[in-house]
């Protein structure tokens, strides 16, 4: 389908030379603004298409960027309405070679490569496809169908990759679980390209030589009072209304902004259209809210905002309860073939179904970039991993959009919007408040790292103990002397910290012993002294025997630094008859205390367990708003 | 600076006090102590308070 370049080609209307720079592109505006067609065997066409010069993207021709580490130049687009959409599909060709479609709109940006047309696909008319067909390719991935839309409109600029002058054409993304997704264009009967696409944000791609201003204002006038409409991201308000009389406004792509019916009810909206807030680093300005109802015996009501911002598109917030969820469209998102599904997975978590709905408009104002008011059949459904959340909603003819969402509690954004804005005061626990949530599985997965870890870093410590013996005796007392005392040689203990164990033996027996212990510090004169007794009583009681205490203990001189030293102790011993005649004590530098490892251990079990129940106490007031409620108290529940 | 988006940022307090844990129990390893043990041991300088050239 690739035309092949022709140096010297003039405009059969006007005769002016065209200006077609790469041999990839098939349509080209003249200067007398005709679009003209050229065909692979070079003939030239005036084609039924029209020309385009408004500015309503950032990107223009001679835009440059960089994707995947190449760098391409965007060479022209063509602008294609949908019948609630309008998509751009840039020309771009890679300094390195190659070229490829960008679908740009809404914020979304798709670079699109081509690829051959799957076998199973070259038969079929994607007007005739459900939204539940499905084709294999040939090396066995199963792709989905997930949006078609029919074009209505054709507009150029510049020169673009435009095998067409004039029908239909027919636009349709298909996902797969394993292979990414694709998209195919039916140009006309027989004639489809397919594409491999991924999708990126704006500034994955470091564009340079932007269009200056890339919005223009748009303003229509009220069909009912006569007031001003000001669009601010025409032609992506596909919705509107007037702020005076709430008159509604659809975008049709043929005859513009037609009026609709008139909202009634209204409600004081918590972000007013026009305020400003940022938010993860990006300004956005509110354009419009709705309030929404369940179409259930629910009737659960909540509040949304439509904000935009030029480089990322549109965003959204929406509340109940004073809970916020800050929510984009993504086209990188979960594969589902069937609705009704209970939980499903993606990048390696695990997300919940909490929610399946539809529902309808009951006030809004402002503009939004769909219309919002032939939704009253989407299906949606919410799977939540708190803090974060995936909304399909399931349009039976547009098909399936992902939305997903993070949480974004009252005080941020209280701050996103310089504390301009009085938000409603919380009421329990939000669909995706984190709540230091952390689902069953990663809590016992992340305590069994911290034990491994604990483990570890004693176990380092215990490697590299001495347990070096510094002093053994015997002592016998004299006589009826009830203390005695001794003192070791010298010794030098070399570690930069560690402790000494004193561990005395007697034999006591219905009485005690005790030890003064000072460790002196030869070189410093530095003293540390400790006291610790040794006691053992038994005895008949009752019918029973009994025993407490014992004849061994440690006293531990800790945090000592490396010198000299030497031990002084006295030892004295309860002064009755039979008393013990003889003890022994053992000094051992640098002893291994398995005792902190335990005493850490603890901590970690008893901190996850109260980690656990208040996870458990959290859950159950998170989904007592949910009708799939794991653990329904009642049917109401 | 916090990255709000890695994977890690909801479980940055229960990686702190795994870390405060760990360091706890790293000191007292380090300079032979025991955790939540009051030993008794008392230090003397016998040079006293003061100086003199």
């Amino acid at each position: 389908m690739v035309p092949v370049l022709q140096s010297s080609l003039f405009c059969p209307s006007c005769g002016t030379m065209l200006p077609f720079t790469t041999d990839i592109t098939h349509s080209c505006v003249c200067s007398c603004g005709k679009v003209i067609h050229r065909s692979s065997s070079g003939n030239l066409e005036i084609s039924s298409f029209t020309s385009l010069s408004e500015s309503d993207s950032l990107l223009q021709p001679g835009t440059i960027g960089s994707w995947k580490g190449q760098a391409f130049t965007v060479k022209g687009r063509f602008r294609i309405w949908l019948e609630e959409a309008v998509l751009n599909y840039w020309t771009v060709t890679f300094d390195s070679g190659g070229w490829a479609l960008l679908e740009e709109g809404y914020g979304l940006f798709t670079m699109m490569q081509e690829t051959a047309v799957p076998e199973s696909m070259t038969g079929k008319r994607i007007g005739e496809l459900k939204l539940s067909s499905e084709f294999k390719t040939e090396e066995g991935a199963l792709f989905y169908l997930q949006e078609k839309n029919a074009g209505v409109n054709i507009e150029v600029e510049k020169e673009a990759f435009l095998p067409i002058t004039k029908g239909r054409v027919l636009l349709s993304d298909f996902a797969s679980e394993s292979s990414g997704t694709m998209s195919i264009i039916e140009w006309q009967e027989k004639v489809k390209t397919a594409y491999t696409t991924q999708s990126s944000s704006f500034h994955d791609f470091n564009f340079k030589n932007l269009r200056a201003v890339s919005f223009i204002e748009k303003s229509i006038y009220c069909d009912s009072c006569s007031s001003k409409i000001i669009i601010k991201t025409y032609p992506y308000a596909n919705c509107c209304s007037c702020s005076n009389c709430k008159t509604i406004y659809i975008l049709d792509p043929l005859r513009g902004y037609v009026s609709g019916k008139t909202m009634t009810a209204s409600f004081d909206p918590h972000l007013p259209i026009g305020a400003k807030g940022t938010i993860d680093s990006v300004e956005y300005e509110v354009l419009g809210w709705t309030l929404k109802e369940e179409n259930n015996h629910y009737a659960s009501r909540w509040r949304e905002y439509c904000l935009f911002n030029a480089k990322d598109g549109f965003a959204f917030l929406s509340e109940y309860d004073g809970n916020w969820i800050f929510l984009k469209e993504k086209k990188n998102a979960p594969v589902l073939n069937k609705d009704g599904v209970k939980s499903i997975e993606y990048n390696g978590e695990n997300f919940e179904r909490f929610n399946q709905y539809t529902h309808k408009v009951i006030a809004a104002n402002g503009s939004f970039p769909y219309n919002i008011f032939d939704n009253q059949n989407t299906l949606a459904t919410e799977y939540i991993s708190p803090p974060e959340i995936w909304i399909r909603e399931k349009h039976s003819s547009e098909g399936i959009r992902w939305y997903y969402g993070t949480h974004i509690s009252k005080k941020a954004l209280e701050r996103a919007f310089n504390n301009e804005v009085s938000l409603p005061y919380k009421e329990g626990v939000g669909a995706v408040e984190p709540k230091g949530y952390i689902s069953i599985p990663n809590l016992a997965k992340g305590t069994l790292l911290a034990l491994l870890l604990l483990l570890i870093v004693h176990s380092l410590f215990v490697l590299n103990k001495k347990n070096q013996l510094i002093w053994e005796n015997q002592y016998f007392f004299k006589d009826t002397s009830n203390q005695l005392s001794f003192t070791t040689q010298k010794f030098h203990l070399d570690k930069f910290r560690s402790n000494l164990e004193i561990e005395l033996f007697a034999p006591v027996d219905n009485s005690w012993m005790e030890i003064g212990a000072t460790l002196v510090n030869t070189d410093n004169g530095k003293e540390y002294t400790l006291e610790k007794g040794v006691e053992y009583y038994h005895g008949y009681t009752d019918g029973e025997t009994w025993s407490e205490g014992s004849k061994t203990e440690q006293a531990y001189f800790t945090g000592l630094p490396s010198g000299n030293y030497l031990l002084e102790a006295v030892v004295s011993r309860e002064s009755t008859s039979g008393s013990v005649n003889d003890f022994t004590v053992k000094v051992t530098y640098d002893v291994a205390n398995d005792r902190n490892l335990y005493i850490s251990i603890l901590i970690l079990l008893v901190v996850a367990l109260i980690k656990y129940y208040l996870t458990q106490s959290w859950e159950k007031e998170r989904w007592s708003n949910s009708p799939y409620n794991p653990n329904p108290l009642n049917e109401d529940d | 600076m916090i990255n709000k988006n890695s994977f890690l940022y909801i479980y940055r307090w229960s990686i702190a006090f795994v870390i405060a844990l760990t360091a706890f129990m790293f000191y007292h390893d380090f300079t032979g102590g025991r955790m939540f043990t009051f030993s008794g041991q008392q230090q003397w300088n016998s040079s006293g308070p003061g100086y003199h050239k």
